[in-house]
Parts: C-alpha cells; sequence; structure tokens
C-alpha cells in the first residue's frame, strides 16, 4: 500500500509538481476554472499519474500527457457543475418564487424570448450566430475561437447583428 | 429595453434538453469533430447556457492544447478511464499531499521545476510565433472623415503617404517616414505605434522600445491600446528583456485580439 513517504510517489511529485502547477496556472484567468475546480483537475492528475507509475508505464510526452488529463477532468467537472447549476437555478425558481417576479413578468420574459429567437431566424446565418452568441454570453476572443472569425468580423458581426434585432424587434437603440 | 434584458430572455427560452457530450467536447477542442458535426455543436453551443459556460471554461485548454501540440486522440494509450478511483485510503492520502505540495510552492530538485528529471522527457520547445505586421488601419473617430474636424483629413493624407513603405514592407524605411510623421503629429497614436512595429520587423528590436512606450502613452483608453500592449511586449521579448514575457502572460489570460497569439508566444 502506498504511502506519502513512498519515494517513487516523493520523485513523481519533484518531477511533475512545477509542470502541473504552470498548466493549470495557465487556465487560471478563465471564468467558471476557479479554486475548488482547479484544486479538484490537479488531484485528478496527480492520480492519473500515480495509476501509470504504479502500472509502470513509461509517459514519452509529459507536457502532453499532463495536459490532456487536465484538459478531460476540467471538461467533466465543468458539465457537473454546469449540470448542478442550470438545475440549482431551476429549483430556487420552483420553491423560492420572488415576490418581485409576478406570474406576469414571467409570462412577458418568456414572450419576449420567443420573439427574440424569432427576430433571429430572419437574420443572415452569420449575423444570426454571431447574434446568438452574444446573447448566451460569449465575448468576441470566445465566439472567434467558436467560429474561426477575427475578432475585427466577430465585433462587427454582433454589432450588426444586434442592430438588426432591435430592429425587428421595434426597439430603440440608443439606449445600447 | 438594453441588450441584457435581450440576453436574459434569449438564455430563458427552452434550453436544449441534450448536451453535447464528453467525448464530443474533447473532439470538438482537438478539431476532429467530423465537419456536420462540429457545425451542430457550435450552433448548439450558442443556443444552450449550459454547454456555453463549459465551453468558456475550456476555451483556454483549447488554445493550450493547439500552442504545446498537446493531443488527446480517441486510440491514445494514454486514454485508461480514471473514474475508478482506488478504494485505498493511503491513495487518497498520497494525492491530497501532493496538492497540497502542489499548492504550497514546493520546488523540485535543485536545477529547474521546468525540466523533470528521471522519469520525465524535457519539456517540448516550440518555436515563438513569428510577428506578424499588424494590419494598416487608422482610428475609427478619424475614418469618419466627413464628421470629424478637418484636421483629420490633413492627417489621413500624411499617413497614408508616411505608411506606403510599411505596405511594401519596406520597413526600414516605414520606421523614418512614420518618425518623421509622428513629430508632425505628437498627439496621435498611430505614427509611433507603426513606427515602432516597423523597428520590429526590421530587426531593430531595441530601437522599437521606444515608439512602442510613447504609443502606449498614447493609446490609453483607446482602440490601439491592445496593439500598442502586444507589440510592445514582443519587442522587449525580442530584445532579451525577460518583462515581456509578463505582459505576454497576462494578455494570454485576457479575452481580447492578442489572447491567442500572446499565449502561443509565451510557450516555453
Amino acid at each position: 500500500m502506498a504511502g506519502v513517504e513512498d519515494p517513487k510517489f516523493e520523485q513523481l511529485v519533484r518531477d511533475y509538481s512545477g509542470l502541473i502547477r504552470r498548466v493549470i496556472a495557465r487556465v487560471s484567468g478563465r471564468p467558471y476554472l476557479t479554486g475548488q475546480l482547479q484544486d479538484d483537475i490537479a488531484q485528478e492528475v496527480f492520480l492519473a499519474l500515480w495509476k501509470r507509475l504504479k502500472r509502470e508505464q513509461p509517459i514519452e510526452d509529459p507536457t502532453s500527457y499532463i495536459f490532456s488529463v487536465a484538459r478531460r477532468e476540467a471538461i467533466r467537472l465543468l458539465m457537473r457543475e454546469a449540470s448542478r447549476r442550470s438545475q440549482s437555478l431551476e429549483d430556487e425558481h420552483m420553491e423560492l418564487p420572488s415576490p418581485q417576479v409576478s406570474a406576469l413578468s414571467s409570462l412577458e420574459a418568456r414572450e419576449l424570448g420567443q420573439a427574440v429567437e424569432a427576430a433571429l431566424q430572419q437574420l443572415p446565418a452569420d449575423r444570426r450566430r454571431a447574434a446568438r452568441a452574444h446573447l448566451i454570453g460569449l465575448d468576441a476572443a470566445e465566439i472567434g475561437r467558436l467560429t474561426g472569425w477575427s475578432y475585427n468580423r466577430v465585433r462587427n458581426l454582433v454589432s450588426r447583428g444586434m442592430l438588426d434585432l432591435r430592429r425587428i424587434l421595434k426597439l430603440e437603440t440608443e439606449d445600447e | 429595453m438594453n441588450n441584457d434584458r435581450l440576453a436574459s430572455a434569449y438564455r430563458g427560452t427552452a434550453p436544449p434538453s441534450s448536451h453535447l457530450t464528453e467525448t464530443a467536447w474533447e473532439a470538438l477542442l482537438d478539431g476532429t469533430l467530423p465537419a456536420a458535426e462540429r457545425e451542430a455543436a457550435r450552433e448548439h453551443i450558442t443556443r444552450c447556457a449550459a454547454c456555453a459556460t463549459v465551453y468558456q471554461g475550456l476555451a483556454m485548454f483549447a488554445i493550450e492544447s493547439r500552442a504545446l501540440g498537446a493531443s488527446a486522440r480517441s486510440g491514445s494509450p494514454f486514454r485508461t478511464s480514471l473514474r475508478s478511483w482506488p478504494a485505498s485510503i493511503a491513495a487518497m492520502l498520497v494525492i491530497g499531499a501532493a496538492v497540497g505540495l502542489l499548492y504550497r510552492g514546493a520546488r523540485p530538485a535543485p536545477g529547474d521545476e521546468s525540466a523533470p528529471t528521471t522519469t520525465a522527457a524535457p519539456l517540448r520547445v516550440e518555436p515563438i510565433d513569428p510577428i506578424e505586421p499588424l494590419a494598416v488601419r487608422v482610428a475609427q473617430n478619424r475614418a469618419v472623415t466627413n464628421r470629424g474636424p478637418v484636421s483629420n483629413q490633413v492627417f489621413l493624407e500624411a499617413f497614408n503617404l508616411a505608411i506606403e513603405p510599411y505596405r511594401a514592407g519596406r520597413f526600414p524605411e516605414a520606421a523614418t517616414s512614420l518618425a518623421d510623421l509622428g513629430a508632425t503629429f505628437p498627439d496621435a497614436a498611430e505614427p509611433p505605434l507603426y513606427e515602432g512595429i516597423a523597428r520590429l520587423l526590421a530587426g531593430q528590436a531595441n530601437e522599437s522600445i521606444a515608439p512602442l512606450d510613447r504609443a502606449l502613452g498614447l493609446a490609453s483608453g483607446t482602440e490601439w491600446l491592445p496593439d500598442a500592449e502586444y507589440y510592445g511586449a514582443r519587442a522587449r521579448l525580442a530584445a532579451g528583456r525577460d518583462e515581456g514575457r509578463q505582459t505576454l502572460v497576462k494578455l494570454c489570460a485576457t479575452s481580447g485580439p492578442y489572447q491567442a497569439q500572446s499565449c502561443r508566444a509565451t510557450v516555453r
């Protein structure tokens, strides 16, 4: 049974702690990937390394290996976190209705959402995708990575898409 | 009604009932998802708040994977499932201790933490991205000449002449003409910015720092700020000054037009 004094494990920490720390620090600037999630990823990476060590399997390219393990665990943890968040939001709505949020305003919000969706259908394809991505909360750099568009093209498409949307919905543009 | 309310209403509409799978996420980030599925995945992310959140958290991993050349192919021998956690409490203690060491800043054996010792191969060193010339443009308020002050037109004409060697790739000549332009229009960010870039591209890294610093000072609060920061950092790095790397690391961690380049440029 392994223990913390295991020389192989101490060697493993010496070999990889700097690399793991750097890999995780590299992604620390992103939202939703902070604090406990980083700790969890680090744990999973060490666990994977430990298992390989126990099987005496060499790691030919530690950078790629650690990165792929870290990414895989990030996917799992982020999916779990997103699911937990959306479930807890649904529960809040069900159990603790705010007195300010009347049935009427819920209905209005739903109708507005449907109107936005209908308006989006009228946009040209690229503007529609840019506007959708913007509305869902992605920033310009993230939209660029998702679509392969340049930063300036993203800004242009989002700007025009949102203007079109407001025009179709007959909303004033001054308050943007 | 502002755009935030529109966004809130959009996110509140019926979300898709299914989500991208773990395998689909990996393939999407690797660029191995077939074209039709990739399009469907992209479309899904723009409609599903939960998946958009996952994507935001993974975006940096996508950049880093490309930069590091990391692979997570489906046939990889590394794809051993990690789901089956060992029951051994000792193993958990080991992992906990490792994370503790990690976050206490434990250092590996004397020498270099970036150079693993016995079992690990040396880190892969990727070439830094070549420096690309910044596309020629002027500040948006200058481009609207029919509404701007008359001096905008004067500046635009002078700028067009001075930038011509830059457009043609004659960077030493461009550096001189843009330095002259900067003396005539000392409040404009464009001349020192393009002069600095021209010097950088002409192999005059040390000489490029001063104009780029001047551009940075003039760019505060303007659209030129990311350009001045990025090229200023690249100039310092090219001149062997390590503070340039710190700026690139900061840009790498910040959403903006130079995020991807900065990440690639900081990979050792």
